[in-house]
C-alpha cells in the first residue's frame, strides 16, 4: 500500500508498489506467511492480474487451494497441481471464506485482495489479522484500500511493525470486532 | 475432507412437500428401498434442521418403522446425528447432538474430521444456510413424476444464484430420476 493509502495508481498499475518482488518473497514475514497459509481467497481483478492464468500452478508463492470471487467462472479452468487448485465462487465472500477455511484445515486463510474483497471481508467481520506493507511512495490517487471503512465498525491492535528492504514497512494488526 | 451431500425427493414443479406437509406423493418402491439402503450406508453422520429432525425422530425409533424398513431404521437410529436449532430444548433421538449456535464452525469442524461423508436428508432450510457459506458439496435431487401445484419450494430462500454441474443421473423404473449435482466452479 502507498503511504497515502492506495493499492494501485490512477492507471491501475501496481508497479510503484512492487519495485522488487524477489526481494519481497525472501523477507521473513513473507516466508512465514507462505509456510502458514493453507488457502488463498482473491477477488477477480487480483486473479486476472496474472497475464496467463496457467502461470499460478508451480509459480505463485502460495501453492495451495485458491478461491476466486467471480460471478462467472472462466471458460477454461486454469492449470492446477496436487496442491494448487482453483475454485470459482459466485456465492459471495462468506461462501469463499468458509470454503477456504475448510480447505486450509489448521493453517491460515490469506485474502490477497483486491480492495473490494478486503473491504467486504472487513465489513463482514471475517478478518482476524490485517497485514499491510507500506511503501515509501505517495500515489496521489488510485484505488484506496480502506475506502468506506472506519474503526467504528471494528478496532485494530498492532501486533508487529517491521523494517524490510527497499524502505518497505511491514505492519500487522489484530482485527477486533 | 468429508463431503456434505444433500438428498431430497421433489415433484417436477420443484416442491418437496405438498400442502399440510403432504409427502404421500413420494414414489417409492422396492428399487427405491434398495437404493436408500445403499445410499444411507455411504454416510457417517446426518445433519438436520428442526422440522425434519422432529419428523424423523418421531418415526424411525418406532416399532412400525423397524418392522417396515429394518435396515434403514437400524442405520437412522444408530448413525451420529446433529440437529441445528435455536428453539429446540433438547434432542432425545439416539446418538443425536443439538447445536444451537455457531453452525458454520460446527459444520467446518465436522468436515475436517476423518470419516465417511455427511448427509442432509431433507432439510431444505439448513441446506440453504450451508449453501450460503459454500459448505455443501453435492445436491442429489430425486424428481418424482408428479406435479403438485403448490407446497414448499426446494431450496427456497437461496440468496445468490447457485450454478451447478451435473455429475450423473440415474433413472428408476418407477419414473423417478435422480440428478447428482456439484456446485460449478470447482
Amino acid at each position: 500500500m502507498s503511504l497515502d493509502g492506495f493499492i494501485n495508481d490512477r492507471s491501475g498499475s501496481v508497479g510503484a508498489l512492487y519495485a522488487d518482488l524477489d526481494t519481497l518473497r525472501n523477507t521473513e514475514p513473507m516466508r512465514e506467511s507462505i509456510q502458514n497459509t493453507g488457502a488463498v481467497v482473491m477477488g477477480w481483478n487480483a486473479y486476472a492480474m496474472a497475464e496467463d492464468p496457467d502461470s499460478y500452478a508451480g509459480n505463485y508463492e502460495f501453492q495451495v487451494p485458491i478461491f476466486v470471487l467471480t460471478h462467472e467462472a472462466p471458460k477454461r479452468h486454469p492449470k492446477e497441481t496436487d496442491t494448487l487448485t482453483f475454485t470459482f465462487v459466485a456465492g459471495g465472500i462468506e461462501s469463499a471464506i468458509w470454503q477456504a477455511k475448510a480447505a486450509a484445515g489448521d493453517k491460515d486463510v490469506v485474502v490477497i485482495g483486491g480492495a473490494s474483497t478486503a473491504q467486504q471481508c472487513l465489513k463482514a467481520g471475517l478478518v482476524n489479522e490485517l497485514h499491510i506493507d507500506v511503501m515509501p511512495v505517495l500515489l496521489g490517487s488510485g484505488l484506496r484500500l480502506f475506502e468506506d471503512l472506519s474503526t467504528e465498525q471494528f478496532q485494530l491492535e498492532r501486533l508487529t511493525a517491521m523494517e524490510l528492504p527497499m524502505g518497505r514497512t511491514h505492519l500487522a494488526f489484530r482485527v477486533i470486532d | 475432507m468429508r463431503k456434505i451431500i444433500f438428498f431430497m425427493l421433489t415433484s417436477l414443479d420443484g416442491y418437496f412437500e405438498g400442502l399440510d406437509r403432504d409427502i404421500n406423493w413420494h414414489n417409492v418402491d422396492e428399487e427405491f428401498n434398495e437404493f436408500a439402503v445403499q445410499q444411507t450406508s455411504e454416510f457417517g453422520a446426518l445433519l438436520f434442521g428442526r422440522v425434519t429432525y422432529e419428523l424423523m425422530a418421531g418415526y424411525w425409533p418406532t416399532e412400525s418403522a423397524k418392522r417396515d424398513d429394518p435396515i434403514i431404521a437400524g442405520l437412522m437410529n444408530s448413525l451420529p446425528k446433529i440437529v441445528f436449532s435455536t428453539t429446540l430444548e433438547k434432542a432425545g433421538w439416539n446418538n443425536t447432538r443439538l447445536v444451537k449456535e455457531n453452525v458454520a464452525e460446527e459444520v467446518l469442524k465436522l468436515k475436517q474430521q476423518t470419516g465417511k461423508d455427511i448427509a442432509i436428508f431433507g432439510s431444505s432450510d439448513l441446506t440453504v444456510a450451508l449453501t450460503q457459506i459454500g459448505l455443501v458439496d453435492e445436491y442429489r435431487i430425486m424428481v418424482n413424476p408428479v406435479v403438485l401445484g403448490e407446497g414448499k419450494l426446494l431450496l427456497k430462500g437461496t440468496q445468490n444464484k447457485l450454478d451447478l454441474k451435473l455429475v450423473k443421473t440415474r433413472t428408476f423404473k418407477s419414473g423417478n430420476v435422480l440428478l447428482y449435482y456439484e456446485p460449478a466452479g470447482r
